[in-house]
């Protein structure tokens, strides 16, 4: 908790601006201003993007766990719901595809809350017809497998767009499809802050049946639990939460899986009880480090967070499996 | 107390599998149900702890139909042990034991001294109390097996339903598993039901059998099944004969 706030402060501190640690805190503190460029600096751009930092990194963690316990499968995360390639076709579809039909789409593409949009009705729809598919297949396994082909068939028309679409809308493609922490504004942040208190709320009300879970939906049945709901409401937090980070802050990947992981390593342990609230603590703490890290402290340079996180994130996959040889869900 | 069934047609889909005329079991009994594969084995057992839905026909508990039961009650009635299901290896035996108590805690899932103590039980029936802060996925096929059997009669229900419970085991492992499930029927008064392929052995320790023939799903006591000649008929290859003197199917 301490290395929360700790790593909170640092990363306010840090950035292409050089302010003091001891000046941020004051003025987060709100006492007496050095400078009026600094305050509107950590007040209007860097405190946003630091809490946006904690909200992104609890909401994907919930969504990983929360798939991870569903598909009982250690390498699922929010991605197997197609949300993020759902995101990008939306997004793809709106930059790379207003070339192609022209007008008065080229001009709204140039809007941000229309890249919004386009991600959220994205990633809504491709998890509609993957949801749909649940009322086919009752397998979870096959439902895994649904969403992976779902993103390389997204990918695909994405692949087909760039390749038909001008240099710069390419280019602007593939600067959201990097994420960025940056781009989310208070009035964003108060509404993904309400839809993960939404999702942790609702999360705490299934942590005994995400217990029961861990034995399979047979044993969970038979123990009392209405799977049906459960899995409903599973899917609809995951939605809800992962949906609308890749719509505000573009597809951030690596988190939803390697959150949970690490926190069952840490408290080794599969009890829901303890993992929500460890989950929250470290997801929190490596968005911030992610995110720290792509300021490149002390330049004026900025990472992609999308890059970031993979880079932060896969070799933390493989060391735990190198580790305990095995992954677990 | 008693599970009963009249005229049941269970499947997956029409036709049916199996028709079963009249069933009845009763607490302090162990029942073994025995078929070929494909039989309905596991889809009679599914259909009996209701998460099958039957083709027609009903299931009593109490006299009353077990889809009139709200979920958690029939938590509290009819409690499984599958024959293969992949456990979360983050899990201890302790905490898999104790989601046995899940119908009966509040939504934080807080054992009570009652659910501790019914926890403490099975794990020294079971004779895993030395494996309790053990991690699953670090068991052997057998341990696993009494795992799961203590975290069903943690769960405290008249009726318990196991699929296949020895499949995976050798000799020894299914001796131990067979004598811990005669034990819970007799000395507990629960309704064990499990299936098996273990048919020479389910002669010796079961007090009644279920075996499903030619799609009907019959019931008798040992002793009955011994004395008809049914048992002949159970396997339709020539090679296998039922010895009426030694109780054992040869392999001719």
């Amino acid at each position: 908790m301490l290395g929360l706030i700790l790593m909170f402060l640092i990363n306010i501190s840090l950035g292409s601006v050089d302010i003091d640690l001891l000046d941020t805190i004051r003025i987060l503190a709100g006492s007496e201003v050095v400078k009026d460029s600094h305050q509107y600096i950590v007040l209007e751009y860097r405190l946003p993007k630091a809490l946006s930092a904690v909200v992104v990194g609890c909401g994907l963690s919930i969504s990983g766990l929360l798939m991870q316990t569903l598909f009982r499968n250690p390498l699922a995360g929010p991605y197997v719901l197609g949300l993020s390639s759902g995101g990008s076709l939306g997004v793809a579809l709106l930059i790379m595809g207003s070339s192609l039909f022209g007008g008065s789409f080229a001009i709204m593409a140039q809007s941000k809350y229309a890249v919004i949009l386009s991600a959220s009705l994205g990633s809504f729809l491709v998890l509609l017809l993957v949801v749909a598919s649940l009322w086919r297949v009752r397998n979870t396994m096959a439902l895994l497998i649904i969403g992976l082909m779902m993103a390389s068939f997204t990918s695909a028309i994405v692949s087909v767009l760039s390749y038909f679409t001008t240099a710069d809308n390419l280019q602007q493609y593939v600067f959201w499809s990097m994420g960025s922490l940056g781009r989310l504004n208070w009035d964003d942040l108060i509404i993904i802050t309400g839809l993960l208190i939404i999702g942790v709320l609702v999360c705490v009300g299934l942590l005994k049946k995400l217990n029961a879970f861990l034995l399979g939906e047979d044993y969970a049945e038979s123990m009392g639990v209405n799977t049906k709901k459960t899995r409903f409401l599973m899917i609809a937090i995951t939605g809800l939460l992962a949906g609308s980070i890749t719509a505000f802050a573009g597809p951030i990947a690596f988190i939803g899986l390697t959150v949970p992981h690490l926190a069952r390593q840490l408290f080794n342990t599969g009890n829901h009880f303890v993992l929500l609230p460890a989950i929250l603590l470290i997801g929190s703490l490596i968005m911030l480090l992610c995110e720290t890290f792509s300021q490149l402290p002390g330049s004026a340079y900025m990472l992609p967070i999308n890059a970031v996180t993979s880079f932060i994130g896969a070799p933390v996959v493989i060391w735990l499996i190198l580790k305990k040889q095995n992954l677990i869900f | 107390m008693k599970l009963q069934v009249d005229q049941l047609e269970i499947g997956y889909a029409k036709p049916k599998l199996a028709y079963a005329e009249k069933l009845k079991i009763e607490t302090g009994k162990l029942i073994g149900v025995i078929g070929v594969n494909g039989s309905g084995k596991s889809t009679l057992l599914n259909s009996l702890q209701g998460s099958l839905k039957v083709i027609s026909g009903n299931i009593y508990i109490k006299h009353k139909p077990i889809q009139s039961y709200a979920k958690h009650e029939l938590a509290k009635l009819i409690s499984i042990v599958k024959s293969q299901a992949e456990i979360s290896g983050a899990l201890k035996v302790q905490e898999i034991i104790s989601l046995g108590r899940q119908p009966y805690t509040d939504w934080l899932g807080r054992l009570s001294s009652v659910d501790q103590q019914k926890v403490d039980d099975a794990l020294n029936l079971l004779e895993v109390k030395d494996l309790k802060n053990r991690y699953f996925n670090k068991l052997s096929d057998g341990q696993k097996q009494r795992v799961m059997i203590a975290r069903a009669f943690a769960q405290d229900t008249p009726f318990i339903l196991l699929d296949e419970p020895v499949t995976h085991l050798d000799l020894y492992h299914q001796a131990i598993v067979f004598d811990l499930l005669k034990n819970i029927s007799h000395q507990k008064n629960k309704a064990v039901v499990f299936s098996s392929h273990q048919i020479n052995e389910l002669l010796d320790i079961c007090d009644d059998l279920i075996i499903i023939m030619d799609g009907k799903i019959m019931q008798n006591s040992v002793e009955n099944w011994l004395q008809n000649d049914q048992l002949n008929h159970l396997f339709t290859s020539d090679n296998i004969k039922f010895d009426k003197e030694t109780k054992r199917f040869r392999l001719l």
